[in-house]
């Protein structure tokens, strides 16, 4: 008898077996092949979440710049972001990233002839290195400081807030309450015996001659080239969105803004944006989802996310079913996620409106 | 102007448009499904061969991007060793070499295809490994290429053994065998080592080149071939080397289901009747002579012909197939010297000396007796 | 500090009105302010910089013998040669139809010429030495000649609507035909499509069978019926939670241990039915925005004239919600074009499987530069071409405008 039953045996004992794999791109985790299939699978969760999180954060930037940049006085400075909107979102997604890994991170200097600023900067198509901070045991003990000093500052705020409303004059509530927050920080860090340290990386050759950089904060070729891919490209949809939600703000905004003598920082930080803010979020959402999803085309390049570690599990021991089955409650899981940070932060900004 | 669209009545004569748009589509895609249809019907366990003849081609999942052994080429043809052996099946079966279907199977998704019954047989440098005959429920024919997983560096690489490699980053297919033994293997010798999996060779070869790895291992043969290759440009051949050690077996073959075991021998005797042939000196150039005057009994047992009025061996009817299957087989792909010296030779790897000559020069292709 | 005048005299109030004009567009638009000034200083910069290395790489640094020896791998992949005429009519009647929808939609202007230039020249230059010559020529012919009827009939005006239902019907009418002539009587199967013809022929499939499919599942959310609602949502909400290429996969590896012998088919077409589903889904939410934005009274209104439900949903609600999402849904077809290209990950031969399997031979190892370029080009053309097309559809629609 033929047997398929292997795919689709159900039941998720494999997790436990041994992976019998290594990993490349680990990030905060020392996975080795001995280490069980669900360990594996957690190290592929971890990829994909670091990269959704930074790939949201600068992907907003840069559209929110974009969208900005399309409605410039500046001619050419709008023509440009034209340009990058219309290149870029007209492109597929999965050959921007092949691009950019192989035509620009693999071409970065060998690591042979890395690129070292004063011992503490190294670029290298194995890595870009940054200094960093490491704990040490005493963080712990900080990190509970620190949330006090959370606490304090935000009911400072508070505080300053509600005088400010009543007296009808700023108290600059904001900069005091990160104040406290700072000298707190800073007085406890040196009482509780600097519980962060610096980690500078380091090249390191080992006895035969092979190099490589240790310590400090790395960014592998792949997770770059995976990152910038999804922030070019999700970037390019965004600017649309931003620029759709401030055209539809009615022109009385900002020309009631212009004759109130606000400059144009003023008038689109202070005016345009939270108000175009109300229209972009919902598709902002959309797209967060979007790069959510996409992020599962670095499986293009060697970039160990889930779907990547969930085919190599595929591979080696079949059970495609339930390998699927746990991708996809992963990905409901991320976007139900960002769904609900989205909709809570939509709700906040539509009350403030009104 | 398009505006016209608003008025009702034309949202009537529209629907009709729908309906006729509608009637087409349905009629193409009924002709994109009979047109995949044909070639595929219900297989049942022991009736490879049935689906396949009734077909009229063989679906192989190969290989299309390592020289040597199964690549493609510009004008969109399969070239290499795999190949040919799966034109020796089309040619045992039908008659005709050119009745074969090539599927492009990956590392990773080859088994599926096999289980799944998208192809019938899988010839893609595929290693016979006892997890993968019993537990992903396939059954390995006659080895065609006796490998072994090897590792090349830069010719002025420091790397000289296995041990050297402490603190290296290695380049490695994914969803492979040789992902598994770099890993067991280094682990067991306290290497420590970052390994970077790429879906395929075309990917590792621009990691290789731009310097993201120390080493890429992957199989002798197909580093040969890599090797051989090596663009001039990055300092051809010279430019490589590869390490003397050889981390694992690799025995290469066709790969069947499991289960069907008339469908496995058939796929194991045309491989073995063409490393028989290659050990009694038949070839494509002389295979019609012999067969119509077969020098000895073996020749005619293996080409189905009378030997000195003898009755035809049972061999080719025994598998199903026409009694003079090998003669097709040889005259229109030839004997395995043949096809080894058309294909692996031409990427550097020389037959003779090696493990992959004939037994009667010390080596391992050994074809058992056709009697 | 005046330019010169047409006569050379220097210092006069004569100056010429267009160099005036153009001084005082980039006094205004570039360097209206300090700040405005180094952003313009900063924009110059990067555009020359891009400009200077894409340039560099294409005229100077490039060999693009990979493009010119693998033409037939990236266009038609494994397409057996003997079938080749199939591919070429449903081209020139793609390409006739694209020129006349661009000169019924344009008003003519000096960029249709260059972007027609541009066309010809990319066309002739890059592909058409060799045999195909001849074939790509007529095609490009046909596209000149659409273009020549769609303008001309600008000045006619009773000869426009007419020629306006020619290019949608010819529009509806060339997916069928094309999948047809290509694949029945003796065509080619699925399995051996290959090149940019699959990415056209996937995407062309997936938004045929996926736009109705889609409308008929944000009906059924729309429904009143429980069952109806519930299952089409439940189907929807599960497509959309996964990536494609995770789909895709599922397509590869799962589906075919589901679906009985008798039915199995090419994984090729069990891709294309997962492809199609999952662009229903996408569509399904578009459509069922433009049915909420569909007002009640016309529901009512079209009630009260006497037509029945279906004629209501059919006839009244559903042709104006699908003209109000036009655009949402040229985007989605936009976005199905570039996902074709996932399939060069399940290794199919595509476009770009077809990049990668030139760029992995031997003599051409280390050009992936010009064949991925290359590749992004083609993509880029024909979503650049549809994004603008559905601008000037939207345009003469007048959508946006109520």
């Amino acid at each position: 008898m033929i047997d398929r039953a292997l795919d689709l045996e159900l039941g998720f004992g494999f997790l436990s077996g041994p992976g019998g794999f290594n990993f490349s791109n680990q990030w905060l985790t020392g996975y080795d092949s001995n280490d069980s299939r669900l360990g594996a699978y957690g190290v592929g969760i971890l990829n994909t979440v670091r990269l959704v999180l930074i790939g949201i954060v600068l992907t907003t930037i840069l559209g929110v710049f974009a969208g900005v940049a399309r409605l410039s006085d500046n001619w050419l400075v709008s023509r440009l972001a034209t340009l990058y909107v219309e290149t870029i979102r007209n492109t597929p997604l999965l050959i921007q990233i092949v691009i950019w890994y192989t035509v620009v991170f693999l071409q970065l200097p060998k690591i042979a002839d890395a690129v070292n600023i004063l011992d503490v900067f190294y670029l290298s198509n194995r890595a870009l290195a940054l200094p960093s901070l490491a704990a040490n045991g005493a963080f712990g003990l900080w990190a509970i400081f620190l949330a006090i000093g959370a606490v304090a500052a935000f009911i400072l705020r508070k505080w300053l807030l509600r005088r400010e409303e009543r007296d009808g004059e700023s108290l600059h509530a904001t900069t005091w309450g990160l104040a406290l927050f700072v000298v707190l920080a800073v007085v406890t860090f040196i009482a509780t015996g600097t519980p962060l340290e610096p980690n500078t990386p380091s090249l390191h050759v080992t006895d035969v001659g092979i190099r490589n950089i240790t310590g400090g904060l790395q960014v592998s070729p792949e997770f770059a080239a995976v990152l910038i891919g999804l922030v070019i490209y999700t970037g390019a949809f965004i600017a649309e969105i931003v620029r759709g939600g401030i055209q539809a703000l009615p022109r009385g905004q900002d020309e009631a803004a212009t004759a109130l003598g606000l400059s144009g920082y003023q008038r689109m930080t202070l005016i345009i944006l939270p108000q175009a803010l109300r229209i972009i979020i919902p598709p902002l959402t959309n797209q967060y989802l979007n790069l959510t999803k996409n992020s599962s085309l670095a499986v293009a390049i060697a970039y160990p996310e889930i779907i990547w570690v969930g085919t190599t599990i595929v591979n080696n021991i079949g059970r495609a079913v339930p390998v699927f089955l746990m991708i996809f409650a992963t990905y409901l899981a991320l976007s139900l996620a960002i769904s609900v940070v989205m909709n809570s932060f939509n709700r906040r900004v539509q009350l403030a409106g009104r | 102007m398009l505006g016209h669209l608003s008025i009702p009545g034309v949202y009537m004569r529209f629907s009709r448009l729908w309906l006729l748009m509608l009637a087409l589509f349905a009629i193409s895609m009924i002709a994109v499904a009979c047109n995949g249809d044909d070639d595929d019907g219900a297989v049942a366990s022991g009736e490879t061969l049935k689906t396949v003849l009734d077909r009229g081609t063989i679906k192989v999942g190969v290989k299309d991007s390592q020289p040597g052994f199964g690549n493609l080429e510009p004008d969109g043809t399969f070239a290499g060793q795999d190949i040919e052996f799966a034109r020796a099946l089309a040619a045992a079966l039908f008659g005709n070499k050119n009745q074969v279907e090539f599927v492009v199977a990956s590392a990773a998704n080859r088994f599926e295809l096999l289980s799944s019954e998208e192809i019938d047989v899988l010839i893609r440098t595929t290693t016979w490994t006892s997890s993968r005959d019993i537990d992903l429920k396939s059954s390995f024919t006659a080895t065609t290429f006796y490998d072994g997983q090897g590792i090349i560096v830069n010719a002025n690489s420091p790397i000289q053994s296995l041990s050297d490699l402490e603190g290296s980053t290695i380049c490695v297919t994914s969803g492979t065998t040789t992902e598994v033994n770099l890993a067991t293997r280094l682990g067991a010798a306290g290497v420590n080592h970052t390994a970077l999996s790429f879906a395929g060779d075309a990917e590792i070869i621009e990691a290789f080149i731009a310097g993201r790895c120390d080493a890429w291992t992957a199989d002798k043969g197909n580093l040969a071939g890599q090797r051989t290759s090596f663009p001039a440009d990055a300092g051809g051949s010279a430019a490589l080397r590869i390490l003397p050690d050889t981390l694992s077996k690799e025995p290469l073959g066709p790969v069947v289901r499991d289960g069907d075991t008339e469908w496995y021998d058939l796929v194991q005797w045309v491989v073995f009747g063409t490393m028989a042939a290659d050990e009694l000196g038949v070839n494509s150039q002389n295979v019609t002579a012999m067969a119509a005057n077969p020098p000895s009994k073996d020749i005619a047992d293996l080409l189905g012909a009378s030997f000195q009025g003898a009755p035809v061996s049972e061999f080719g009817a025994s598998l199903g197939l026409s009694p003079t299957f090998m003669q097709d087989v040889l005259f229109q792909v030839g004997n395995y010297d043949e096809i080894y010296q058309r294909t692996i030779a031409q990427i550097g790897l020389a037959r003779a000396g090696s493990i992959n000559a004939s037994w009667l020069d010390g080596g391992l292709i050994y074809a058992p007796p056709i009697r | 500090m005046n330019a010169p005048n047409a006569l050379g005299v220097r210092g006069t109030r004569t100056v010429t009105p267009v160099s005036y004009r153009a001084r005082r567009w980039a006094r205004t638009q570039l360097f209206s302010s300090p700040a405005n000034t180094a952003l313009t200083v900063v924009a110059v910069t990067l555009l020359a910089f891009v400009l200077y290395t894409m340039l560099k790489f294409v005229f100077v640094d490039a060999d693009w013998t990979i493009i010119n020896i693998n033409r037939r791998l990236i266009f038609l992949g494994r397409f057996p040669q003997s079938e080749e005429w199939r591919v070429w009519p449903p081209m020139w009647l793609a390409m006739g139809l694209g020129g006349l929808s661009y000169g019924l939609l344009s008003r003519g202007s000096l960029r249709d010429l260059v972007w027609l230039a541009a066309a010809v020249v990319f066309i002739l230059g890059f592909l058409a030495h060799g045999m195909n010559g001849l074939l790509f020529g007529g095609a490009v012919m046909f596209s000149i000649a659409g273009y020549g009827a769609g303008r001309m009939a600008g000045n006619r005006p009773q000869l426009r609507p007419r020629l306006g239902t020619v290019a949608i019907v010819g529009w509806l009418l060339i997916i069928p035909f094309t999948v047809i002539l290509i694949s029945a009587f003796g065509g080619v199967k699925p399995a051996l499509w290959g090149g940019l013809l699959l990415n056209v022929l996937l995407a062309v499939i997936g938004i045929g069978v996926g736009l109705p499919l889609g409308i008929l599942l944000a009906l059924s959310r729309a429904s009143s019926l429980p069952v109806l609602k519930g299952v089409s949502t439940a189907i929807i909400e599960v497509t959309r939670g996964g990536p494609l290429i995770a789909w895709l996969f599922i397509a590869r590896f799962v589906l075919p241990a589901f679906i009985p012998d008798a039915l199995q088919t090419d994984v090729i077409v069990n891709a294309m039915i997962i492809v199609s589903l999952f662009t229903a889904a996408y569509v399904a939410e578009i459509v069922r925005g433009g049915l909420q934005s569909i007002d009640k009274g016309q529901v009512e209104a079209a009630h009260a004239l006497g037509m029945g439900a279906f004629h209501v949903t059919f006839f009244i609600v559903l042709p104006q919600a699908i003209r109000a999402v036009i655009p949402a849904l040229v985007s989605q077809m936009i976005a199905l074009w570039k996902d074709t290209t996932l399939f060069a990950v399940l290794g199919f031969t595509d476009a770009l499987g077809g990049a990668q399997a030139a760029y992995s031979q031997s003599e051409f190892i280390g050009r992936q530069k010009e064949a991925l370029l290359f590749i992004a080009l083609l993509f880029w053309s024909v979503s650049f071409g549809m994004s603008r097309l559905s601008q000037r559809v939207e345009k003469a629609l007048g959508l946006g405008e109520r």
